[in-house]
């Protein structure tokens, strides 16, 4: 760790008191998770006890099973799963390409191409959410898995572009030129050179566009109407609507499960992750 | 001609009349397609169509052209004017209060200590998880009898009656601003942290010869030099705040009496609850155009702020 500049160093009483201050936000930011996981642990007496008790008396996990079987988790699981997989993997291939022939290839169209993709960027998708809706429809996508990946693929596709375009014209051309002249086409020097260079900006995306896809709640409520089909923060507010007040625990322990992925993914790319929505919220 | 590195990178390969040639030939277009075309078919459509939407009575099988008629229903709606003012109150208050925040965290957070550390993890959390669960969260932390925020207030003895956070008219809008904020300083905290790290070590240095203390220091050395950072910040929250939809949505759906309503939530009503399209196409218009502006006038400063 960096030590502190002498000129930044405080009297003690100083270094207490913003101690203190560090530990209270941090403390305020935590609580409604740690609630969160306490509710999830206790009994349905515990949980509604006044003064409130901190801690569960014993770790009961009943809580996580008895929502596990009350409403179908384990299908919102498999489609937050499936549809925030095969989001990903679409929008980092489509990107890829996109970004590689806007960063390297001269083609006729481009820089229409170009400032296209930066306005669709100032798009709020909200707007686009009726005719969404009515296209999707027509199309017979509506409440299928597939409707919902075009839905992610198309907005998360503008900004997963420029990422990539901005990684490729960074990169130096020297050895995609030494390919050109051994004989190499286009693809084969995207896929075979640019592509496996593209690792860092592949991962960024790739968890980019995962997590949002697993968190995101708008889309999914307006394109999923049966169980089969919904995701997991669909799901789960469709839990609340249904037993508010009555089974907190169960209600909380749904929405650890749901984290968890996400978490998982975060404390494994931690840097790749603020790198992903630090530079998708400056760009996007 | 000999073949050199730039004539094979500009120019098109040998003029043979094969498909491989033909595709490398075209490869920059070919390669472009597909993000082309899901552009066009998901964005630039829908955006024309919802133009259109909000000139029509939509049924599904034949709408009929009736001009202005939805924009004037529109703007004669009371609950249309409170949302749009709704929408307002949460964008003032979480751009002065959350960059407030922000500022004021990430410079805790500008420190190397393991407390630092914890803090920067913390206050991070709630931006990767879902929207949703996170406004779960809040629903049973403002619950009016056994929700935390209440038990506390209880035990310290400041309120003998719960606060009804999220069923009261008067206290629910300030309910939302404080859950934005929760869930909007980890991300501006973070932008900040990095550009603090960026103001050079001798600026401090010299200031600190010329008598400057931590105040003056902040003031007119770090405020000033991470002012592109900040105006970043600003203008997102300004946009953001302006699209914040599910939090709402979820912990009070507008409620109660309207009192929490945003555009967005009218424009979820009008379209996936009264399934009136073409209404609902002018709530968007309008949204859109008053997103662009305020992106406009983001450009425009954000020019300003880098000269």
């Amino acid at each position: 760790m960096k030590k502190l500049a002498p000129y930044d160093e405080r009297t003690p009483l100083g270094n207490f008191l913003v101690n203190c201050l560090t530990i209270v936000l941090a403390v305020v930011w935590v609580v409604p998770f740690l609630w969160m996981l306490s509710t999830a642990m206790k009994t349905k007496p515990e949980i509604f006890t006044t003064p409130p008790r901190w801690l569960p008396e014993t770790l009961n996990f009943d809580n996580f099973i008895l929502a596990w079987n009350a409403a179908p988790f384990g299908s919102y699981y498999f489609n937050s799963f499936l549809v925030a997989t095969v989001t990903t993997v679409i929008t980092v291939l489509i990107a890829s390409m996109g970004g590689y022939a806007l960063a390297r290839l001269p083609f006729r169209g481009r820089n229409v191409m170009l400032g296209g993709m930066l306005s669709t960027t100032m798009i709020p998708f909200q707007v686009l959410l009726i005719p969404f809706f009515i296209l999707m429809t027509t199309l017979r996508l509506v409440n299928t898995p597939w409707g919902l990946v075009l839905a992610y693929v198309g907005i998360f596709l503008p900004f997963a572009v420029f990422m990539f375009r901005a990684y490729f014209m960074d990169l130096p051309r020297e050895i995609e030129e030494s390919a050109r002249l051994d004989g190499c086409s286009w693809f084969g020097v995207y896929w075979r050179i640019a592509l496996p260079t593209a690792r860092p900006a592949i991962a960024a995306v790739g968890i980019y566009t995962f997590v949002e896809a697993w968190n995101e709640f708008f889309i999914a409520l307006i394109m999923t109407s049966s169980d089969t089909v919904r995701t997991l923060p669909v799901g789960l507010v469709m839990f609340n609507e249904s037993s508010a007040g009555i089974s907190w625990g169960e209600l909380m322990a749904s929405s650890i499960t749901a984290t968890v992925p996400a978490i998982i993914v975060f404390t494994i790319m931690q840097r790749q992750i603020i790198a992903g929505l630090t530079g998708g919220a400056v760009k996007g | 001609m000999p073949r050199t590195a730039a004539t094979t990178w500009e120019a098109r390969d040998d003029r043979k009349f094969s498909v491989s040639a033909l595709l490398d030939r075209y490869a920059g277009l070919a390669l472009a397609t597909p993000a082309l075309a899901i552009m066009v078919l998901l964005m630039l459509y829908p955006l024309l169509y919802a133009v259109w939407l909000s000139f029509v009575r939509w049924t599904p099988s034949d709408s009929t052209f009736i001009g202005l008629e939805n924009y004037e229903r529109l703007f004669q709606d009371r609950i249309f004017w409170l949302g749009l003012g709704n929408t307002l109150f949460y964008t003032v208050w979480n751009v002065v209060l959350g960059t407030a925040a922000s500022i004021g965290i990430a410079l805790l957070m500008n420190r190397p200590t393991f407390l630092a550390r914890i803090l920067r993890l913390m206050v991070f959390l709630p931006v990767i998880v879902s929207s949703a669960v996170a406004a779960m969260a809040w629903i049973w932390m403002f619950d009016t009898e056994f929700g935390l925020v209440n038990q506390v207030l209880k035990l310290t003895g400041l309120v003998q009656q719960g606060v009804p956070w999220l069923n009261s008219p008067h206290v629910t809008k300030w309910s939302i601003v404080i859950v934005n904020i929760w869930l909007g300083t980890g991300l501006s905290s973070m932008l900040i942290l990095a550009a603090l790290q960026g103001v050079p070590q001798d600026l401090h240095e010299a200031a600190v010869i010329d008598g400057a203390n931590r105040w003056h220091r902040l003031w007119f050395i770090v405020l000033p030099y991470i002012r592109p950072t900040l105006l970043v910040v600003l203008t997102l929250k300004l946009i953001g705040s302006f699209k914040t939809f599910d939090q709402i949505f979820i912990m009070t759906g507008g409620g109660p009496l309207y009192s929490s309503e945003t555009v967005l939530i009218y424009l979820y009503r009008q379209g996936f609850e009264y399934f009136d399209f073409g209404f609902a196409g002018a709530v968007g218009v309008v949204f859109f155009v008053l997103v662009s502006v305020l992106s406009v006038g983001q450009a425009m400063l954000l020019r300003g702020g880098s000269k």
